[in-house]
């Protein structure tokens, strides 16, 4: 299928940013929606522009690394995170937009990477569980009913930002 | 030189309960005048750093994301092995140290994994009292299951995110000591070079990933909590950014690396879908305990998941039933894997032809698609999210893929490595997994080494350390950088016509194809000449745009493939002088009459330590005999 690629660049935090087009010929259904990016890419690096930075890293869904703000939704159509979308969500001939998750809380560093150390803050204040290494008790002294701990386990995203905070222990926790 | 292991005396049961009496300590009132560097904040690094910082340690942490909570730990699926025989089906710690021995097809420490089986009892308190969600039962305990060809059920998992339910524990744990004031936390910085001085391990140089800025930072000791290599084969189910750089960078500074050619080639992961992909995902192997695996008797070409399900029992061969009847299914990874491979080098393989089938229709019709569900579900929604397909209605599709490292820096008892000061931990060290890791031991490793090894043995090293500091100022540091700063521009300036990708995938195939699931003499002599040649021609023909003092991921990634070009002849060189086949290590000339690995045990009982000795120049090596006093030597049978 043919895309064309509307894709905000920013060359720093200092810079102004403005929107850039690519088209793209010869995109895979099966292609991840990075694995698109990678291909823009190269064929970019190919022609001595600047390739696009943008985050990411497990590309499976689970670390929370990847950001892309698409079409006016945080990672896109659908209830995923940027790199498990995938390019049969889009129409042939499509126009998509990709932009930095803008937030005054989340100021960009370059193109699409935009810094969210403010969510380390928020855990450091005090959302963390207070146990050392070592001296604690046996595993299954204290049993947690099965209802708690399958809600506990549910697998927490809020989508709008990101993989985030793990509410799931301290749900737990609060049962204890 | 001698490789010395610093086994301690005495009976397997007692070794680390009489070590950790008889190693130094520090006062509790002088631990606060040590520096300790911690690079990488995975679960080996997070939990190394949290606890040294709880006794009192000063500690510096890395890493080159924007959090430690995104460490490639995270994405661990399947779940961590635990002594606890909670299940009362016969485990021990003894067994698990048997298990993961054999596992390991005897090439690996005995003292280590017994001590690792020791402490994996107090993982499981320990992340317990964190709050991690681990799967339980109804009365309340905590459910177990059997993982990775184990013959008990000892894993112990939280739905399929174990690795991220275990991770934002170790990060609780690291932030309450940011917020503490006792770890400093760099993130989005690499390490790209150790400083010795004075023979020791003082420091590192780091770039910030963000300004660029080229930083130096001086400790009493350096911990590389790097994280594994598998991305020299471009395609993995590693993290994108998972790189030997920290490891490389201190191997050429001394640190002796052990075993690089033992990789894990994981059955159960996605097949590749065209020249586009990226990087492989892994479906957990918890998988095969339901799950069929399964190819057409006769070959059909093209075949897709969705025709799979007309064909009739009697036309398929589930093989590895077929071939290994008391494992079946569960045989280990690298005899899954092997089997997979041939069975589409005989040309039975399906979609791509580079694929089998995983086929969940039993057990649907026999436990019911809600246990199922309950079971697999979230990794059943990311493969119809990945491929499009159904797995409730029709087989999945698999192909091996490369996974884990066995190889690393090589370390002694006390995860010390060649150099004095420089320790590594989880799966940037080589020490307790042999030529196989077991599934769901990775985990527990990374845990043992940072929460319950070295808060005793970084003790016992720096008791014999002045508290004084090394100034950033001296020779040293300034050579590193000035080191560091050259090679930079000479990426950034050489504006070749190549990629750094095409430069990766291409050494990727070479690694697949010749240093991959099986090895030959012949292939990889062939892989040898071809990666010089590519290595030559990287830093002739690479291009980087961009420059030096900004966010420049280009020239990140520039940066690591070629610390994974040097990595990747080292690997066949390892490979080359090991003609016997050893778990995931295949020779195809040492096979048994059945076509399994066969070992040499006479000859290549050893760990096998390379040492750096200048640049293109071939590399020492340095034998580690292994001695087995309390496991007898078998030949692996999983039949
Ligand atoms: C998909 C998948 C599923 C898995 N499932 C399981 C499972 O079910 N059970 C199991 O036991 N194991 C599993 N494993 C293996 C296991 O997850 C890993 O071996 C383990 O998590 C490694 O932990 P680590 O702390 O050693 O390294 P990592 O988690 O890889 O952390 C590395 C750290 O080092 C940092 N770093 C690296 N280089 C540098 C540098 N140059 N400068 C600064 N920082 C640097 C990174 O930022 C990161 O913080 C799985 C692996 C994969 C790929
Ligand atoms: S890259 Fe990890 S969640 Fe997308």
């Amino acid at each position: 299928m043919k895309i064309t690629l509307k894709v905000w660049r920013q060359k720093n935090n200092q810079d102004k940013g403005r929107f850039a087009t690519y088209p793209i010929e010869d995109v895979s259904t099966d292609m991840s929606f990075l694995e698109m990016f990678d291909v823009l890419n190269e064929s970019l690096v190919k022609k001595g522009e600047d390739p696009i930075a943008f985050d990411h890293d497990c590309r499976e869904g689970i670390c929370g690394m990847c950001s892309m703000y698409i079409n006016g939704r945080p990672h896109g159509p659908l209830q995923t995170t940027t790199c498990q979308l995938h390019m049969r969500s889009f129409k042939d001939g499509e126009t998509i937009t990709v932009e930095p998750w803008r937030a005054s809380s989340f100021p960009v560093i370059k193109d699409l990477v935009v810094d969210r150390t403010s969510f380390e803050r928020i855990q450091q204040a005090g959302g963390f569980v207070s146990v050392n290494t070592g001296g604690v008790p046996d595993a299954n002294e204290i049993p947690i009913p099965k209802r708690i701990a399958d809600v506990a386990s549910i697998q927490q995203r809020v989508l709008d930002v990101e993989h985030v905070w793990p509410p799931a222990r301290m749900l737990q926790l609060c049962y204890l | 030189m001698n490789l010395d292991s610093k086994i301690p005396d005495g009976p397997l049961a007692e070794k680390w309960t009489k070590h950790k009496f008889n190693m130094k300590l520090v006062n509790p009132a002088n631990k606060r005048k040590y520096e300790v560097i911690v690079v990488g904040t995975g679960l080996a690094g997070a939990s190394a750093a949290a606890s040294l910082a709880e006794l009192g340690y000063n500690v510096k942490a890395f890493c080159f994301q924007d959090s430690p909570r995104r460490a490639h730990s995270i994405a661990a699926q399947g779940g961590i092995n635990a002594a606890k025989n909670y299940q009362n089906d016969g485990d021990s710690v003894f067994r698990l140290f048997y298990d993961t021995i054999k596992g390991g097809d005897y090439r690996s420490r005995e003292a280590n994994v017994y001590r690792l089986a020791e402490v994996s009892v107090n993982i499981i308190d320990q992340c317990v009292a964190q709050g991690v969600p681990f799967a339980r039962e109804y009365g309340g305990l905590l459910d177990n299951r059997s993982f990775g060809g184990a013959q008990v059920s000892r894993t112990f998992y939280a739905r399929g995110q174990t690795g991220q339910q275990l991770l934002l524990g170790a990060y609780s744990a690291l932030n309450r000591q940011i917020a503490n004031g006792k770890v400093k936390m760099y993130t989005r910085s690499e390490m790209l070079d150790l400083v010795l001085v004075g023979g020791k391990a003082r420091g590192i140089i780091t770039r910030d990933l963000i300004t660029g800025k080229i930083e130096s930072h001086s400790g009493h000791a350096v911990l590389l909590c790097t994280g594994g290599y598998g991305n020299v084969f471009f395609l993995s189910t590693n993290a994108k950014g998972s790189n030997v750089t920290a490891a490389w960078r201190a191997h050429k500074k001394g640190a002796y690396f052990a075993n690089p050619c033992f990789t894990q080639i994981h059955p159960t992961c996605i097949p590749v879908s065209g020249s586009h992909q990226s990087k492989l995902t892994l479906m957990s192997e918890s998988l095969r305990n339901d799950g069929r695996v399964w190819v057409p008797k006769t070959a059909i070409k093209g075949l897709k998941a969705k025709d799979a399900v007309s064909i009739p029992e009697a036309d398929r061969d589930y093989f590895l039933e077929r071939k290994y009847p008391s494992f079946g299914n569960l045989v280990p990874r690298d005899v899954a894997s092997r089997n997979a491979k041939y069975m589409c080098d005989e040309g039975r393989g399906v979609g791509s032809g580079l694929a089998v089938f995983l086929d969940f229709a039993d057990a649907i019709k026999r436990d019911g698609k809600k246990t199922i569900e309950a079971k697999y579900g979230n990794l059943f929604d990311m493969y119809q999210q990945i491929t499009g397909d159904n797995p409730y209605e029709m087989p999945m599709m698999i192909y091996p893929a490369v996974h884990y490292t066995m190889g690393g820096l090589w370390v002694d008892y006390n995860l010390m490595t060649s150099v004095p000061g420089l320790y590594a931990l989880g799966e940037a060290n080589f020490s307790d997994h042999g030529a196989n890791r077991l599934g769901a031991s990775a985990l527990m490793q990374g845990l043992a080494d940072g929460y319950f090894v070295i808060p005793y043995t970084l003790g016992d090293y720096l008791a014999t350390m002045p508290y004084e500091k090394v100034s950033t100022d001296r020779p040293e540091f300034k050579e590193a950088i000035e080191a560091v700063n050259n090679r930079i521009s000479k990426l950034l300036s050489t504006r070749g016509k190549k990629t750094v990708d095409e430069f990766h995938r291409e050494l990727g195939l070479l690694m697949w194809d010749y240093c991959g699931m099986s090895r030959t003499e012949e292939g990889l002599k062939k892989a040898k000449s071809r990666i010089q040649e590519l290595r030559k021609e990287f830093w002739e023909n690479v291009n980087v745009l961009g420059g030096g003092n900004e966010l420049n991921m280009e020239l990140e990634k520039a940066g690591r493939v070629a610390d994974f070009m040097e990595l990747g002849e080292l690997m066949v060189d390892d490979a080359l002088n090991r003609p016997e086949s050893c778990g995931g290590h295949f020779r195809e000339e040492s096979q048994t009459p059945e076509g399994e690995a066969k070992r040499m045990d006479d000859e290549y009982s050893f760990v096998a330590g390379w040492e750096y000795t200048g640049d293109g120049k071939p590399e020492n090596l340095i034998k580690e005999p292994l001695i087995f006093e309390n496991v007898k030597l078998t030949q692996r049978s999983y039949k």
